[in-house]
């Protein structure tokens, strides 16, 4: 935590060497305007694209999703394409419902868009502060009833939840419940589910170094528009965005209202060679995060609401300079990678700028993508867990742009140089989005991101053994292109000439990625606990072994193996009965179930076996019973008996740390 | 090696049976299951429509898959429909794919030209289709391990019965390696492990020969007196106005300059490799050409014979190489005489793939439309390889559609459907020699689901694929019209024959299984281990017991050390091969050296046997002690013998 605080007080001299333009109340919320580099950026080629008619997308979407969904073996998909405040085109691919063979329709069937649903949330909350109900640079405390604990000495602020800056940690706990009578209203369930403070909340918006994916956060957004409005939140959406725009094939209540229902598109897994349906997924715990279900006919009327800057069909959803102030740049973590608007993200493709928001629920994947200065939309959803590890939604984003608005990409060189700098970039970060205070964060053992030099003067940034599908060139200081394409990202911060942060590392600026310390090293960790599983294993052989003898001795080393051997039995178990429990579960959420409890308990258990193990460990020592092999052996089980005990505290794996 | 054996002598009594060559029955589609063709909407529209749709279709693979090139062509009524070049034929220097000008490598393809060689001569009566291909080959003799002889049919439907090889010599790294056509073919002559077929409607041996069409290719030489390259010149590409296609290699001068580089996808980037090397077996898959040549090809079959004015072949013989002459059962694909078919939408379509190791190919021809296809990608993976087979997929979905029925298995399914269980091998690989130990992994797995009244094949594309009975024996794909039938062959064993006619799949014993394999050598790794542990803790003390026990555990900790040195020497050159395919070029060296190692176990196996008998006979150590060593030396034991049915006691290579 010393580094975040470290952070703060450097944001804080540099704010008050600006140029005057911070807040008197200590925000700098002026964000430097997006920076082409040239050499770099791709430069557009205006009018050598196809013309963008609707005879010719269709045709081009259904040679795309003929490929897509056939060997990426996805059941459905709907899309829709906005142009100049019109549909230009809105289609369904594959079957909403595969065993009956009821194919997707664009007007008719329902998708789930996930997170894209924020960008009602994000929406409704402009409303209020069009309204004057909502301040942005307010302490969000001052709208809620329960209260966000004080930390780092700043509150959290609107525009930290617009922009994913709040410094909260992640946690999916509770999100996701089987049946109906599960679901609580939000504001119970916010209170009851409030992440941990980990960051200082951003206040420089321009310069700062880390945002952080934060359902809550938006969530809470949606209870603000709920409290200062006075209007459940489900309802404030249907009257203030749904009935303005004439979506009436949208909902954010669960279960499905019944005229809705019948509508809805299954959700499918592909297994085993075949289609596996999926029940509706309930998460209106964290409703106005991402519950939205709605027809891509539907979303294509809100788009069209935000590229004419609020007004669709003669109805205004908010004002013009409310739009304008939503869409523009107010999130910058470095001036040439892309940041977010309020809500909105942007994404910066063949030298055009988006604002965007994607979804991703346990089955649908959704993308919404607004050309603002060309007023072109496109929102897709797909009601397909993907087999592959391909993103699906930016393939078809890239060939979309290809295709309509090209641009020429100059061939990059890796610097000669570069390897004088690599060191300050190589090395193993975290995406920051993950839980740091309770047992979640353990899902991060399996979550480094690595950054490796390769020999070309490139980078390679891979995770989750996930195969590189690019590298990445130098092209500013801290700034790297993709070799054959146009993403960027940025390196920040600085500690004994290292690179702290990775900006964008997955195109989008709401995840960022830190580095690791040493001890912080998940491959540290697997080592410690695979080495750990070995010694408790060859601990248990060797008090059954000895049984007998160890029985007899009368030197204070009769119960010294089988303490080791119990530790190991204990720990063992624990873990075990961990992934047992852990794999039952269903892919669409966590749930705390007795037997992660019964876990979590032998594994505190285990701790006074552990010293004691400790403890047998010195003894022997002194008494010098045993051969110099069998002592040499006991103090390995010993000391990485210790070992694991702190790697398991270090994943919170050591008390219940629910909530 | 005695149930081969043993099988073989059932086969050809069979042929005995039989006698002369029998007429391949028509396909018959199955009423309620096989795809409905749609009627009207039918047919290529605008080139706008078919260049748009494309576009779509090849950009999503380029960028999902990362691909480097691909050149398309399609032709309608005897011309040139469309073509296109998509991607980089050379990514470092930006090279655009030229569909007129950038060759690419059809790989197999190239046999299409191959057999129309050989039919160019069966129409002058130069070649007989049911003669002993023994009467055109003049430089060695295929031997007669069975009474009937390899016809030249059997050649061009994979029903020769030859084993598979490649291993070291199919390909070349360098020029200077490469082989004349009758050397290379005389020196790696596969074995005979089938019978070659008599009855064109018996598809259970059929077994992907690149031998045997290499071989087609010699006879075609032989029997012109002319070099096969200069015999291709003149009478298919000369003809054909093919100017920017030959067979050979490395290429004529002022073809190399077009030629696309062969890429492969590697830590996030684009990797060139050197231009491939096949021309060792050329007639078998060494052309390069571009997307508008083969066009012309492609349009003079579907004219039978005719482009432009200039014949290669006499419509009578085009329509009996195009003809159905193999049918492994009549609701399955079989093959024309060296193009095979597929059904798809409930469509004859005839074609031939082809792959090297960077380049993968694909064409088509839709007889009863005038339509054909041709599409070759130039980067490897599995990926490419699924895509052009889609890809005809997407282009019969959107031009020649149909009505795929809803298809239910049968109440009893589950009753009639356990004597299919089991485990499948493909029939495309080594019996004979080293290379066989590649056919451990990717068996076929069947297995009836309960719930679904379903079969789930696995080792079918990615994570496998439900199959309904459709009739019986005969599957459908739940979602698909993939079509597959199991036989009983003239072996005694069931077989899968179809989708894919040249490769049918024969079901294992219990004992051939790759996971029982895998469990002997698992096994072995972990008594190795102990044995050699054993030893080594034991050093001391078996100083002062029964010498013979000291002896006993030494060699037995000796084999144990050999055999995870063996294993090593085996994994770890194969292992480090950047991709897999490139063991075609052959074996490291310290896998060849690795080979000693198994026949110094030979003798130490058996001294450890025999110390096992003893150290019961003389009660060394605890029963536990005995128990262990007895079942190290078991184990040992079925190592051997696993090593001997993989080929890899001794040094057997092709």
């Amino acid at each position: 935590m010393r580094s975040v605080k470290g952070f703060v007080f450097v944001a804080a001299t540099t704010l008050s060497l600006m140029t005057g333009s911070a807040a008197a109340d200590g925000f700098n919320t002026d964000v430097a305007p997006h920076q082409w580099i040239p050499g770099a950026s791709p430069e557009p080629q205006k009018g050598a694209g196809h013309p963008l008619t609707k005879e010719d997308l269709e045709t081009f979407l259904d040679g795309v999703m003929a490929d897509q969904l056939k060997w990426q073996h996805l059941a459905g998909m709907t899309i829709s394409v906005v142009k100049d405040g019109k549909l230009l085109l809105a289609k369904g691919y594959g079957y909403a419902d595969v065993e009956a063979q009821k194919p997707v329709v664009a007007e008719d069937t329902l998708f789930r868009p996930g997170s894209t649903s924020k960008l009602f949330t994000w929406t409704a909350l402009m409303q209020q502060v069009e309204q004057g109900k909502v301040d942005l640079d307010a302490d969000v405390n001052k709208y809620i009833k329960f209260q966000i604990p004080e930390k780092f000495g700043g509150p959290i602020t609107v525009r930290n939840l617009l922009t994913h800056t709040e410094g909260l940690e992640d946690s999916g706990f509770g999100i996701v419940v089987k049946k109906p009578e599960k679901l609580e209203p939000l504001n119970k369930f916010l209170a009851e589910h409030m992440p941990n403070r980990v960051r200082p909340a951003l206040t420089d918006f321009n310069g700062g170094t880390q945002a952080s994916y934060s359902n809550w956060g938006a969530a809470l957004a949606g209870l603000i528009v709920e409290n200062v409005s006075g209007v459940p939140f489900d309802e404030y959406i249907e009257r203030n965005i749904y009935a303005p725009l004439g979506m009436d094939s949208s909902t954010f209540r669960e279960p499905l209202p019944a005229n809705l229902a019948p509508r809805m598109s299954n959700g499918y897994v592909f297994a085993n060679g075949a289609f596996k349906k999926k029940d509706f997924e309930l998460f209106h715990n964290i409703a106005p995060a991402g519950c939205m279900s709605s027809t891509s006919t539907d979303m294509a009327k809100f788009m069209i609401a935000h590229l004419q800057n609020g007004e669709y069909n003669g109805q205004r959803i908010l004002k013009e300079e409310t739009a304008k102030l939503m869409h523009k740049r107010s999130l910058g973590l470095n001036p040439m990678i892309s940041g977010s608007a309020l809500g909105f993200y942007e994404t910066y493709v063949n030298g055009y700028r988006m604002i965007s928001h994607g979804g991703d629920t346990g089955y649908f994947h959704s993308d919404m993508q607004l050309l603002v200065d060309e007023n072109v939309g496109i929102f897709m959803s797909y009601n397909t867990l993907p087999s592959a590890h391909i993103p699906m939604r930016s393939s078809v984003l890239h060939a979309f742009m290809d295709r309509y608005f090209p641009a020429k990409l100059p061939q990059v060189k890796a610097p000669d140089d570069f390897k004088s700098r690599v060191a300050r970039y190589a090395g193993t970060y975290s995406f920051n989005r993950h839980n740091y205070t309770r047992i979640e964060k353990v899902i991060n053992l399996f979550g480094a991101v690595k950054v490796v030099p390769t020999d070309k003067n490139t980078l390679i940034v891979s995770f989750g053994g996930v195969e590189p599908s690019t590298q990445w060139v130098e092209v500013k200081p801290d700034v790297f292109r993709e070799l054959d394409g146009d993403q960027m990202i940025a390196f920040a911060g600085d500690e004994n000439g290292q690179a702290q942060y990775i900006e964008n590392p997955l195109g989008v600026p709401f995840i960022g990625a830190y580095r690791l310390k040493w001890y912080q090293n998940p491959t540290l960790h697997q080592l410690i606990l695979g080495f750990g599983a070995l010694c408790f294993l060859i601990a248990i052989g060797s008090a059954l072994r000895h049984w007998r003898a160890d029985g007899q001795a009368t030197d204070g080393t009769r119960m010294a193996r089988r303490t080791a051997a119990l530790n190991g039995l204990l720990n063992l178990a624990f873990v075990a009965i961990l992934v047992v429990a852990v794999s039952s579960m269903e892919d669409d959420g966590f749930e705390w179930t007795g037997t992660i409890k019964l876990a979590l308990t032998l594994a505190l258990i285990a701790i006074p076996f552990t010293l004691g193990t400790l403890y047998f460990a010195a003894r022997v020592w002194r008494v010098e019973p045993w051969t110099r092999w069998r002592r040499f052996q006991y103090y390995v089980i010993a000391i990485m008996g210790a070992l694991v005990l702190w790697s398991l505290n270090f994943w919170n794996l050591i008390g219940y740390k629910f909530t | 090696m005695n149930t081969i054996r043993k099988f073989l002598l059932a086969c050809t009594a069979a042929a005995f049976a039989t006698g002369a060559s029998a007429a391949a029955s028509d396909y018959q589609p199955i009423a309620g299951a096989s795809p409905v063709p749609a009627t009207e909407g039918v047919g290529l529209r605008s080139k706008e429509d078919l260049e748009a749709f494309l576009d779509g279709i090849l950009n999503a693979q380029m960028k999902e898959h990362h691909i480097a090139g691909i050149t398309v062509s399609v032709v309608k009524d005897g011309a040139l429909f469309f073509s296109k070049g998509y991607g980089y034929a050379d990514v470092d220097k930006q090279t655009p794919v030229d569909p007129a000008t950038t060759l690419f490598r059809p790989g197999s393809t190239s046999k299409l030209f191959t057999w129309t060689a050989v039919m160019q001569q069966v129409e002058q009566g130069k070649i007989d289709l049911d003669a002993d291909v023994n009467q055109y080959v003049t430089q060695f003799k295929v031997p007669s391990t069975f009474d009937h002889p390899i016809t030249v049919r059997n050649l061009m439907t994979h029903t020769p019965g030859l084993e598979d090889g490649a291993l070291g010599y199919l390909m070349a790294r360098k020029p200077e390696d490469l082989v004349p056509l009758d050397k290379a073919l005389g020196l790696h002559i596969p074995t005979r492990v089938k019978p070659a077929i008599t009855d064109f409607n018996d598809g259970t041996t059929a077994s992907y020969s690149n031998w045997g069409a290499a071989l087609a290719g010699l006879i075609v030489s032989n029997v012109s007196g002319m070099p096969f390259d200069d015999y291709i010149d003149k009478n298919i590409l000369q003809p054909l106005g093919m100017k920017s296609s030959t067979f050979r290699e490395p290429l004529p001068a002022e073809l190399a300059p077009h030629m696309s580089v062969g890429y492969s996808f590697e830590r996030g980037v684009f990797k060139g490799h050197d231009f491939e090397l096949v021309h060792s077996f050329g007639p078998a898959g060494c052309m390069s050409a571009t997307a508008n040549d083969m066009a012309n090809f492609m349009i003079a079959h579907l004219q039978n014979g005719e482009f432009n004015g200039q014949r290669i072949l006499k419509e009578e013989t085009a329509k009996l190489m195009h003809a159905r002459q193999f049918s492994p059962s009549p609701h399955v694909a079989g093959s024309g005489l060296g193009f095979y078919e597929e059904y798809v939408n409930g469509r004859r379509l005839i074609g031939h793939g082809g792959d090297l190791l960077f380049f993968h190919t694909n064409m088509v021809l839709l007889p009863e439309a005038n339509v054909g296809i041709f599409v070759s990608y130039n980067t490897a993976g599995s990926l490419p390889i699924d895509n052009r087979g889609d890809l005809i997929k997407q282009f019969m979905n959107r031009y020649f559609p149909a009505k795929l029925p809803q298809v239910k298995s049968p109440d009893d399914f589950l009753q009639h459907v356990a004597k299919y269980a089991g485990t499948y091998r493909a029939n495309r690989h080594s019996y004979t020699k080293v290379e066989k130990m590649f056919a451990m992994f990717g068996d076929m797995k069947v297995v009836p689901l309960a719930d679904e009244n379903r079969l789930f094949v696995s080792g079918l594309g990615a994570g496998g694929a439900q199959f309904v009975e459709v009739a019986p024996g005969t599957f459908r794909a739940v979602d698909d019209d993939t079509t597959m039938s199991f036989v009983d062959g003239p072996d005694g064993r069931t077989h899968v024959v179809g989708p894919f006619a040249f490769i049918a799949a024969t079901k294992l014993e219990w004992f051939e299984t790759g996971a029982f394999h895998y469990f002997i050598i698992g096994l072995a790794i972990l008594c190795s281990i102990i044995a050699l542990v054993s030893a080594l803790r034991n050093w001391k003390r078996d100083r002062e017991g029964d010498p013979s026990a000291l002896r006993a555990r030494r060699i037995a900790g000796l084999l144990g050390l050999l055999q995870i040195l063996f294993l090593v020497g085996l994994i770890v050159p194969i292992a480090s091969l950047r991709d897999m395919n490139e063991i075609v070029y052959g074996l490291p060296w310290l896998f060849h050296t690795a080979l000693w190692l198994p026949l110094i176990c030979i003798p130490l196996t058996a001294a450890v046997l025999w110390f096992a008998l003893k150290a019961w006979r003389n009660r060394f150590w605890t029963g536990y002690g005995r128990t262990q060593f007895t079942v190290i030396a078991l184990s040992s034991a079925a190592f051997l013998w696993s090593l001997n049915f993989w080929n890899l006691l001794g040094f057997r290579f092709g």
